[in-house]
């Protein structure tokens, strides 16, 4: 299948005054037409910022250091700021986390969707409100024609993020990015929400890149899953190998997928956790960067770093010494 | 030990009012945040809450602390006596019982005089009920005496020979020598309670006496409670906050912000070496580096900072501890660390949580029972492994369904459609009627009532009426 989106060794840092922090420090991924790509991590992993990266939606501190990213064959990841808007919202559009503050609070709900539409699309003022309702349909918003007309205030969570969803596929992008999309609502908006992206993605074939940090989301919605970690990829695989079926798997990964309780975890039993926390970016440990909180580390992990590694078929591990699973 | 009551909420209320939109509006409108929710907590274990935002239980945990004064209902705590802790309405109300009494039948009358469909925003029905409540708890069936006024003076005394007899036992326990007049002041409260006991057998054996006389419990009605008094009862009652960000003062020391509870309550003195000593000992206990000691929130991350949170809460050696959303903001592998600990101190501390968590899976795994909320009501609850084996309630059987596992199997999430209503116009009759798939035509009419279905299990549902 055709690789939609490559990032091969991407290096995203920002320059402050105590030194380079590296948000992103060599990430490699890919994702294929048509499937979706789920991105987990702990905060501070990088996760947002290798999507900012693709979008170059970048604080005036922050720069692409090295790497390539290729959409569709070409390289944009030096585009300048022309060419780059018209991939944005376009080809590559984005949906954010927090649905109240991404759209604009003193603007209607049709003025947003249509401004992508008259942009891009090149549309009159009369098509854009047409197609703008025509997509709050789409996203299964029940009197499209009333929404379309209100003010984000009015909208309740999960319906502003319908709005948000409707805007970013209004120009049938080839790749949607969601960051956190739904980590602000609440589980049953939630599973709508998900439902409904599910939906959107079989319609228009749009690949996702799905960024969260709940696993459980990743089972829903991912093709592939990568685990990110201090800026990299940790690992790579196929949804089902990670959750089910492979050999071995990144300590950090395990541990990630022991320590959320789940819903027959035994109550007497504790909890399993990975100690203590991730490293502070400008003071990133020697060799591995999970080592010091790995219990498997050695002293080879605390020396070198790790490659990535294919250990079967699509299935790569950053790691000396991967977990075989079940062995607690 | 299992099952005794720490705290008991009884048909609590909380309304916040909502701005006119104009002079002209007559009816004021509410924010129902709490609508009657009856429900007790035992000693040592954990009670979970969950429900979508905006279903309220963020509310009823403040408002169990009293943090925002309840609108109607009642909040017994247990963890003290009113012998020990001695509030000032126990003697204005067993001084003028007969006048309370009077009250309350007032008060009744006008409940009665209320017709049917006015009891959307009339309280007088609930006035009747709570002002019921806070005598029936000094006075049990004797409530119904024929002699209010000698019931009265016979219970004041009563109160405060038990007064004495606590006062007693804290000398005893400094100087044995004293166990002459501690049991004569026990003497003296049994004497006073056999003569209760013969002024009960008088009263007629009817079944509002005997329903009265359960509540005869010595527990303290937190709503009743002046504001200093409240202040100093919040030693035993606690809270730790969902966000560890903002509930922190930016400007005060890991040090500053753990003794200030201690020195407000006067358990050490400010900069004694003795309060430094105590510090170090809780931030130890939760897992705090003793050298944190003279640092500022800000260079902690999340996770630290939740800890300070529950150092905070726990200097005070409370009895109950409401965790609101205490992990929600935390990462998950920073979120198993703070579970654990939770869990670790409640062993320790012998303490009881109040749970609440969106996070159904986090609260399954730690709470004892789960109170399920939907607008303002509780829905459901029941034992923790109860409500996931077999829900009762549509709506908890639908937010199980719609949580994402990383299992194998159960792939396809079930859809609850559409939004919680507005709780300022909740729908009729059940409030769930408009999202349930099971909705009858009974369902949009009346309001289910709360029935314990199994053992333990309780519902409000239509459909689970036999």
């Amino acid at each position: 299948m055709a690789k939609l989106l490559e990032i091969n060794n991407l290096h995203t840092y920002f320059e402050t005054k105590r030194g380079l922090i590296k948000a992103v420090n060599g990430v490699s991924l890919s994702i294929e037409e048509g499937h979706t790509l789920g991105v987990v991590g702990e905060s501070g992993s990088g996760k947002s910022q290798t999507a900012m990266s693709i979008l170059k939606l970048f604080e005036k501190n922050q720069k692409i250091y090295d790497g390539e990213i290729k959409f569709q064959g070409k390289v944009i990841s030096n585009y300048n700021a022309k060419e780059m808007s018209k991939v944005r919202g376009n080809d590559i559009s984005m949906i954010f986390q927090e649905p109240m503050t991404s759209l604009n609070p003193i603007f209607t709900v049709n003025r947003q969707i249509s401004e992508v539409l008259m942009l891009h699309q090149g549309m009159s003022k009369k098509e854009a409100e047409q197609h703008s309702i025509e997509m709050l349909k789409a996203v299964k918003i029940a009197n499209p024609e009333q929404v379309n007309k209100s003010y984000p205030f009015q909208l309740s969570g999960g319906m502003r993020q319908r709005v948000m969803i409707a805007m970013a596929l209004a120009c049938k992008p080839k790749l949607l990015i969601a960051d956190e999309p739904t980590t602000a609502l609440d589980v049953t908006i939630q599973a709508q929400i998900l439902y409904l992206m599910n939906e959107l993605k079989r319609e228009m074939g749009t690949s996702i890149m799905f960024i969260t940090h709940d696993l459980g989301v990743i089972n829903q919605m991912a093709d592939d899953v990568a685990v990110m970690y201090c800026g990299q990829v940790v690992e790579t695989a196929p949804v089902d190998k990670i959750f089910q079926d492979s050999e071995h798997i990144h300590p950090y990964t395990e541990g990630l997928l022991t320590s959320i309780p789940r819903l027959n975890t035994d109550r007497s039993s504790k909890l399993e956790v990975i100690p203590g926390a991730v490293p502070h970016p400008l003071n990133l440990p020697k060799g591995c960067k999970f080592a010091p909180r790995c219990k498997y580390a050695t002293a080879e992990c605390r020396e070198n770093e790790p490659e990535l590694k294919e250990v079967s078929p699509g299935h790569a591990i950053r790691c000396f010494h991967p977990v075989k699973r079940g062995k607690q | 030990m299992e099952n005794e009551k720490l705290i008991s909420i009884h048909n609590l209320k909380k309304y916040f009012p909502v701005k006119k939109s104009s002079f002209l509006q007559k009816e004021q409108l509410y924010v129902k945040a709490n609508d009657g929710i009856t429900i007790d907590i035992n000693r040592g274990e954990t009670f979970g809450l969950v429900g979508e935002s905006g279903c309220g239980k963020s509310t009823l945990g403040r408002v169990l602390l009293q943090l925002y004064p309840q609108t109607q209902g009642n909040t017994i705590y247990y963890g003290k006596t009113i012998y020990e802790y001695k509030p000032a309405y126990v003697e204005r109300i067993l001084k003028n019982l007969p006048e309370q009494k009077k009250k309350l039948d007032a008060l009744v009358e006008k409940a009665k005089a209320v017709k049917e469909d006015e009891t959307h925003h009339n309280f007088k029905a609930d006035d009747a009920d709570r002002v019921f409540h806070e005598i029936v708890h000094l006075t049990g069936g004797l409530i119904y005496a024929k002699d209010l006024a000698k019931a009265g003076k016979l219970l004041l005394e009563e109160y405060h020979a038990g007064c004495k007899v606590v006062e007693e036992a804290a000398k005893l326990e400094k100087d044995s020598a004293n166990r002459a007049a501690y049991e004569a002041a026990v003497k003296k409260q049994e004497e006073i309670r056999a003569q209760l006991d013969e002024m009960r057998k008088e009263c007629e054996q009817s079944d509002a006496f005997l329903k009265a006389e359960q509540y005869w419990d010595h527990g303290i009605d937190l709503g009743m409670l002046k504001k200093e008094e409240l202040r100093l009862l919040r030693q035993d009652i606690q809270i730790i906050f969902q966000d560890p960000y903002s509930s922190l003062n930016p400007r005060l020391t890991v040090g500053q912000l753990i003794s200030e509870p201690l020195v407000g309550h006067k358990l050490f003195k400010k900069g004694s070496q003795e309060l430094e000593d105590y510090i170090i000992e809780i931030m130890d206990k939760c897992g705090l580096e003793k050298y944190f000691i003279h640092r500022y929130p800000h260079q902690f991350s999340g996770g630290q900072r939740q800890r300070i949170g529950i150092a905070r809460a726990l200097a005070l050696n409370p009895k109950f501890i409401v965790c609101d959303e205490a992990v929600s903001a935390l990462d998950v592998s920073i979120q198993s660390q703070i579970l654990n600990l939770l869990q670790e101190l409640k062993e320790k501390e012998n303490l009881t949580y109040l749970f609440i968590s969106h996070d159904l899976s986090v609260v399954k795994y730690i709470s004892d029972r789960i109170g399920v909320m939907y607008l303002g009501n509780m829905v459901e609850s029941a034992r923790s492994e109860d409500i996931f084996k077999n829900p009762l309630h549509p709506y908890t059987e639908a937010l199980l369904n719609a949580i994402p596992t990383t299992d194998a199997d159960n792939k396809e999430l079930q859809i609850l459609e559409g939004d919680i209503p507005s709780p300022v116009n909740p729908p009729k009759g059940c409030k769930f009627h408009t999202r349930c798939k099971y909705a009858m035509d009974i369902c949009r009419e009346k309001n289910p009532e709360w029935m314990e279905i199994e053992p333990q299990h309780f519902v409000a549902c239509h459909l689970r009426k036999k």
